[in-house]
């Protein structure tokens, strides 16, 4: 895989530059984190409802905190972005970022098999009610996937090539 | 100096370092507290801003057994990082900042979350105000230890005493 267009893109961008700066890589993974602690705490609060934490809360009200964990989600692709163009050799071959990514497609899976049924029946659910069963399925997959996506990212610091290399590279 | 060499020349503090997952688990322990602690206070100071207002705005009693739990992990966790390489947090400025930041960001985050911003039963517009404020300065807060817990990989002098 040629690697070298994205480097450039990165230098010609400034986004290189940036994050070679005393403060430009600590401030970007602090963000990160941010936006991942934000995700955790709506999403993971309501995937924690269906499971039967707080069950005194209504569904439909701890779903509007959701559109902040999706926002989340995007300030982390968007600083996850300047980490791999800035050193994407780190990135496109290390074991533990293919794998993060194959979570965050899991979860996104995940959430288009929650909102294609479930969404309907789990908006509804008054305070005190059990989730149904499709629905607690679906929130154990959701917090699962989230926290492998957190691990997954602590390791790719410890899982570097060369010394570690991807799968099928 | 003396003590913490000791530390770090504990049994406990070599096998932490020489393990080949030891530290790993520290870490992924300490991420995963730290996040649940950070997540569920920011969501709670997010309702008392008035974000999902279905929610009650005193979410602190319903979300304190999760915060308890991921504070115990991250405390624990981050006691054993801390005896593996004690010099490097001990000697480093930004970790009491880092704990001091932690306190108040939970200090605040109480505050904004736990009373109702009523008088005499109604909502009282100087009281929201005043519980916003909070809540937005816990907000900060959370961001600023994030940070600080970032910086510490950046600004250490010393990683190990010899």
């Amino acid at each position: 895989m040629d690697l070298s267009a994205i480097s450039h893109f990165a230098v010609a961008s400034g986004i290189d530059g940036f994050m070679n700066s005393a403060w430009g890589w600590p401030v970007v993974e602090a963000l990160h984190f941010i936006a991942l602690a934000v995700l955790l705490g709506t999403v993971g609060l309501f995937d924690l409802r269906m499971l039967g934490f707080a069950k005194h809360l209504p569904a439909a009200a701890l779903h509007r905190l959701v559109p902040w964990g999706v926002g989340a989600f995007v300030a982390n692709i968007a600083t996850g972005a300047m980490f791999f163009v800035s050193a994407p050799d780190q990135y496109a071959y290390n074991p533990a970022f293919q794998s993060k990514v194959l979570c965050i497609l899991l979860a996104g899976l995940n959430a288009a098999v929650f909102y294609s049924g479930p969404v309907r029946q789990v908006k509804s659910l008054p305070a005190k009610a059990d989730a149904p069963t499709a629905a607690k399925i679906i929130g154990c997959v959701s917090l699962l996937s989230w926290l492998a996506v957190i691990v997954l990212g602590r390791l790719i610091t410890m899982f570097r090539p060369p010394y570690h290399w991807c799968w099928w590279c | 100096m003396s003590a913490i060499l000791w530390i770090q020349d504990s049994s406990l503090a070599t096998w932490i370092r020489e393990s080949s997952w030891a530290l790993f688990a520290c870490l992924i322990v300490h991420t995963i507290g730290m996040g649940a602690l950070a997540g569920a206070a920011v969501v709670a100071n997010l309702r008392a801003l008035g974000v999902a207002p279905a929610l009650p705005r005193t979410l602190w009693p319903t979300l304190l057994p999760l915060m308890k739990a991921a504070l115990l992990a991250a405390i624990a966790s981050g006691l054993l990082l801390l005896a593996a390489y004690p010099a490097k947090a001990l000697l480093n400025p930004v970790f009491y900042a880092k704990l001091l930041i932690i306190g108040a960001a939970l200090g605040f985050t109480k505050k904004a979350t736990t009373v109702q911003p009523t008088n005499a039963g109604r909502v009282d517009g100087r009281n929201l105000v005043r519980q916003r404020f909070v809540a937005l300065a816990a907000v900060a807060l959370w961001c600023a230890a994030v940070l600080a817990g970032k910086l510490l990989e950046y600004t250490h002098r010393v990683l190990l005493l010899y």
